[in-house]
C-alpha cells in the first residue's frame, strides 16, 4: 500500500462509522461496499478496516446557478466536479482492526481522529482480513441500517470473491453465504432478500464475478 | 480400522420416546430399521432407526419453492441449511466402554464390564450418530460361545447378524411372515444351523414335504436342496404310512402307529375337524371303561352295525349310553378307521420309539406326511407323537435331576401350518400349548412356523422367547408378532415395511435388540459354508461346484 491510494480525510466519525471527505476526481472513489482501512495515526490506535456503505455528492451553492442554465459547456462541467467546494462525501462502517499485527473482527477500542488519512484496501489485505477468523465481521454488515444490509453484503461479497479467487482461495464465497444463511435463518424475509442481492450480483461460487451478457 | 462417518448428532429426545437427531447426510441414506451407535462420555448407545422426518428451520423455508429465484448453487447451500431431516432412534443397549487410551481417566488395570446391557440413561444433546460397523454388530449380536449362527446381514452395510443358537433352544421360538416371503427357506437355514451346531435334535413336522428332500422354488423353478440330501449322516428322514415316499425318494424308515396309541384326548382334539357332538366326552369314557384305555379304539372299530351281540347298540345300552350317541360317533371315527397309517398292531418295533430312540441320540427327524396332507392326519399324528416325546423327555429330565443321570438331548420341534394346532381352540387340548408352556425346564422347546401369528393362541405367543418375522400385511398378524415386546408401537412399522423377500425382523430372546435383517441365501454357497470339511465328500464338493440354485 502506497499513499497514492490515500482517497480522502475523516469528517466525524464514532466507535461504529465515519464520514469521510473525499477530495479528488471520481474516478478514485472507492465504489459502494469496498474495503477501506485507516492507518495508524499514534500509537495507541489501531488500524480501522470498514466498508462504504454510502457516498453522498452535495451539491454547493455555485451548482445551484449551473442547473438553471439552458447549457453548461464541458470545461465548466469538468470543472463543477473536480473542482468542487464541498467534498464528496463518504460514509464507512467498521468491521474490525488490525492491531499489533493481529486481525480482529470486533469493533475498533476507539474511533479515528478527524482528518485521520483514509485507503482503499489492496487485494492482499482483503484476502487476509477477510480469510481471517469466521467471518466474525458478517454481523455487523447485517447490522447496518442505512442501507439495505443485502446490498451492501452483495457488493462485498463481489469484491472480496474477487480477492480470494485471485490467491486461490476457491472455496471462500460459498462458506461465505453459508455464514450468511446461518445468521439470517430465523429471518426468513431478511434472508431470501440478501440472497436475492447475492443472485444478482451474479458472484460465481467458484469466486468470479460472472459475465453479465 | 477408520473412524466410520458419523451421520447426525443427538438434539433431543427421552428413554420413553426415543433419541431425536439431526441428520447430517442426505435422507435417501438411511433406512428405518437401521443400526445406529451414539458414543457419548464412555459410553456407547445401540439403537435402531424407527421414523424418519422431513423438518425445515421455518416451515417457509419447505412451503415457499424458491428455485429459479436465485441461482442452483445458492438455493443448494439455503436448503442444505434450513431443510434437515430428523431421525427417531430407538435405544436399546448401551455399553461402557470406559476411558479410551489417552484419556486422563484412562486406566490400563481398571476392569470394564463390556457386556452391552438394556438402555439406563440417555446420551449428552449433540453427541455424534453413526451407523454400527462390522464390530459394533459383532459386539452385540456374535455370542461369545462361539454358538452363533450368521441368519443374516444388516441391509445397509451387510455386516454379518448372528442369532444365538443356546439361546434360540432355551425357549419356543416362532418364524413368521405371509405366504412367500421365503419363511420355509429361512427355517431350513436356521434348522440346518441348529443341526449342525450339535445344540438340539430337531423334530420338523413336515405337513408340505419339502423340509427332507427339498422342492422346486416357485421363484425360480430350481430345486433348492432339503436337509436329508445334505445333512444325512445326522438327519433321519420319516414319511406318513407304511411304504410311503417323500417326492419320490424313499425314506429312511416310515411311521405307522398302533392303535393303542390313540387316547380319547386325541379324539376330543379332532371335535371341530370331525364334527363331534357334546356327547362324545361321555362316550369315549363310557368306552375306555368297557375296553380299557389300550383297547378301548380297537374294540369300537371291531362292534358291528345292527342290533345284536357285538353291535354298537348293544355296547351302548349295556354301558348306559345314549346309542345315537355313540352310533354317532362310530360313524365319525370311521375316518380314522380307514386310514391306512393306523393299525392294530405293528409286527416290527414301534415307530414312534424309534423316532424317539434318534431324537435321545441326537439325530433329528423329518417326518412328511407324504399324502396324508389333511388337517385331521396333521392334528392326529403330531399330537400323539408329541405327546409321547412330552412323556419321555419328562422322565428323562426327573431322572437326570433325581438320580444324576444322563442329561437328556435339547429337543426342538419344529411345527409348520402352528395356528392348526394352537389356535384358541385346540391349544388347551394338544400338547403344544404345554410345550410351549412348561417343556423349557424338560428340554423341549417349539419351533412354530406360521403365517397366521394372530390366529395362535396369546398365552402360547407370549411364551415365544426369539421371533423371526418377514414380511407380513394384516394389522392383527403385526401385532400378534410383537405382542408382550417393549417398543413394539416402533417397531410396527418396520415389520410392515419389510421388502417381501428376504428381509427378516428379528426379535426377543435369541437377539440382543430388535434388528432388522437381509435374510441369508439358501444356496449353494450357505451350504459350502454351513457344512463343515470333514463332513464335505468328494461327491458333495463336485455337486457344489455343479450346482446353480443362487436366485432363491
Amino acid at each position: 500500500m502506497t499513499d497514492t491510494s490515500m482517497f480522502g480525510r475523516i469528517l466525524s466519525s464514532n466507535i461504529r462509522e465515519c464520514v469521510v471527505g473525499y477530495r479528488i476526481n471520481e474516478s478514485m472513489i472507492p465504489p459502494f461496499g469496498s474495503m477501506v482501512r485507516i492507518p495508524v495515526s499514534h500509537a495507541q490506535q489501531p488500524e480501522i478496516y470498514g466498508l462504504v456503505t454510502d457516498i453522498q455528492i452535495e451539491e454547493d451553492g455555485f451548482l445551484r446557478q449551473l442547473a438553471t442554465n439552458d447549457q453548461v459547456s464541458e470545461e465548466v462541467m469538468l470543472d463543477a466536479r473536480v473542482n468542487r467546494n464541498v467534498p464528496v462525501v463518504l460514509r464507512i462502517l467498521f468491521i474490525g482492526y488490525l492491531e499489533n499485527g493481529n486481525i480482529s473482527h470486533l469493533l475498533p477500542p476507539c474511533p479515528p481522529l478527524t482528518l485521520d488519512n483514509i485507503y482503499k484496501c489492496t487485494n492482499a489485505e482483503i484476502t487476509a482480513f477477510t480469510s481471517f477468523g469466521n467471518f466474525g465481521y458478517i454481523r455487523h454488515i447485517l447490522k447496518v441500517t442505512n442501507v439495505p444490509p443485502g446490498e451492501l453484503l452483495a457488493a462485498h461479497i463481489s469484491q472480496a470473491a474477487k480477492a480470494q479467487f485471485a490467491d486461490n482461495h476457491f472455496g471462500w464465497t460459498e462458506s461465505a453465504i453459508n455464514e450468511v444463511i446461518y445468521l439470517m435463518r430465523d429471518n426468513y424475509a431478511d434472508l431470501l432478500a440478501i440472497l436475492g442481492a447475492i443472485g444478482d450480483a451474479d458472484i460465481s461460487l467458484d469466486g468470479e464475478v460472472e459475465e453479465q451478457e | 480400522m477408520t473412524p466410520a462417518e458419523n451421520i447426525g448428532f443427538v438434539i433431543g429426545g427421552s428413554l420413553k420416546e426415543g433419541l431425536f437427531v439431526r441428520l447430517t447426510v442426505p435422507a435417501e441414506r438411511i433406512q428405518e430399521g437401521a443400526f445406529v451407535v451414539i458414543e457419548s462420555n464412555g459410553l456407547k448407545f445401540y439403537g435402531l432407526v424407527v421414523n424418519l422426518s422431513l423438518k425445515s428451520y421455518d416451515p417457509r423455508y419447505s412451503q415457499d419453492l424458491i428455485t429459479g429465484r436465485m441461482s442452483d448453487k445458492i438455493t443448494t447451500l439455503l436448503h442444505n441449511q434450513t431443510l434437515f431431516t430428523e431421525m427417531e432412534v430407538l435405544p436399546v443397549l448401551m455399553q461402557n466402554t470406559g476411558p479410551e487410551l489417552g484419556d486422563p481417566n484412562y486406566d490400563p488395570n481398571a476392569i470394564v464390564d463390556r457386556s452391552p446391557i438394556p438402555v439406563k440413561t440417555l446420551p449428552i444433546h449433540q453427541a455424534p450418530v453413526r451407523l454400527a460397523t462390522e464390530f459394533d454388530v459383532s459386539e452385540v449380536f456374535k455370542p461369545k460361545e462361539k454358538n452363533g449362527f450368521v441368519i443374516g446381514t444388516t441391509r445397509e452395510q451387510g455386516h454379518p447378524v448372528h442369532i444365538d443358537m443356546d439361546k434360540l433352544i432355551q425357549r419356543s421360538s416362532g418364524i413368521f411372515g405371509a405366504t412367500g416371503t421365503g419363511k420355509s427357506y429361512l427355517t431350513r437355514m436356521i434348522l440346518a444351523g441348529l443341526i449342525q451346531s450339535k445344540q438340539a435334535a430337531v423334530l420338523v413336522f413336515d405337513m408340505h414335504n419339502e423340509y427332507a428332500y427339498g422342492d422346486i422354488s416357485p421363484d425360480t423353478d430350481i430345486k433348492a436342496p432339503g436337509l436329508c440330501e445334505k445333512m444325512k449322516k445326522r438327519v433321519k428322514s420319516c414319511a406318513l404310512g407304511a411304504s410311503a415316499k417323500i417326492a419320490g425318494n424313499q425314506p429312511d424308515f416310515d411311521l405307522v402307529l398302533e392303535y393303542s396309541d390313540i387316547l380319547p384326548s386325541d379324539i376330543e382334539m379332532l371335535t371341530r375337524e370331525l364334527n363331534l357332538r357334546e356327547t362324545t366326552p361321555a362316550t369315549l369314557s363310557a368306552l375306555v371303561q368297557s375296553f380299557g384305555l389300550n383297547k378301548w379304539f380297537e374294540s369300537f372299530k371291531n362292534l358291528t352295525m345292527g342290533e345284536g351281540e357285538g353291535s354298537i347298540i348293544d355296547w351302548a345300552r349295556n354301558n348306559n349310553v345314549n346309542e345315537a350317541a355313540a352310533l354317532g360317533l362310530y360313524n365319525k371315527l370311521e375316518r380314522l378307521f380307514r386310514l391306512n397309517y393306523l393299525v392294530p398292531k405293528l409286527a416290527g418295533p414301534s415307530s414312534i420309539v424309534k423316532i424317539i430312540d434318534y431324537l435321545k441320540n441326537g439325530y433329528s427327524v423329518i417326518l412328511s406326511f407324504g399324502e396324508y396332507e389333511t388337517d385331521l392326519d396333521y392334528l392326529l399324528v403330531t399330537n400323539i407323537l408329541t405327546r409321547k416325546i412330552r412323556e419321555e423327555w419328562e422322565r428323562m429330565t426327573n431322572e437326570y435331576r433325581n438320580q444324576g443321570g444322563v442329561k437328556p438331548t435339547p429337543l426342538v420341534i419344529a411345527l409348520e401350518e402352528a395356528h392348526k394346532l394352537l389356535n384358541r381352540e385346540m391349544a388347551g387340548q394338544t400338547t403344544f400349548s404345554t410345550i410351549a408352556r412348561e417343556m423349557r425346564k424338560y428340554f423341549v422347546t417349539l419351533l412354530i412356523i406360521d403365517q397366521r401369528p394372530s390366529q395362535i393362541y396369546d398365552e402360547v405367543m407370549s411364551q415365544l422367547g426369539t421371533r423371526i418375522s418377514g414380511w407380513l400385511g394384516d394389522d392383527e398378524d403385526i401385532a400378534a408378532v410383537l405382542s408382550g415386546l417393549s417398543g413394539r408401537d416402533s417397531l410396527r412399522g418396520m415389520l410392515a415395511r419389510l421388502q417381501p423377500k428376504e428381509e427378516v425382523l428379528l426379535l426377543g430372546y435369541g437377539v440382543p435388540m430388535p434388528i432388522p435383517i437381509r435374510s441369508r441365501r439358501y444356496d449353494a454357497q450357505f451350504w459350502q459354508e454351513i457344512l463343515s470339511e470333514d463332513e464335505l465328500s468328494e461327491t458333495d464338493r463336485q455337486k457344489f461346484r455343479e450346482m446353480v440354485f443362487d436366485d432363491f
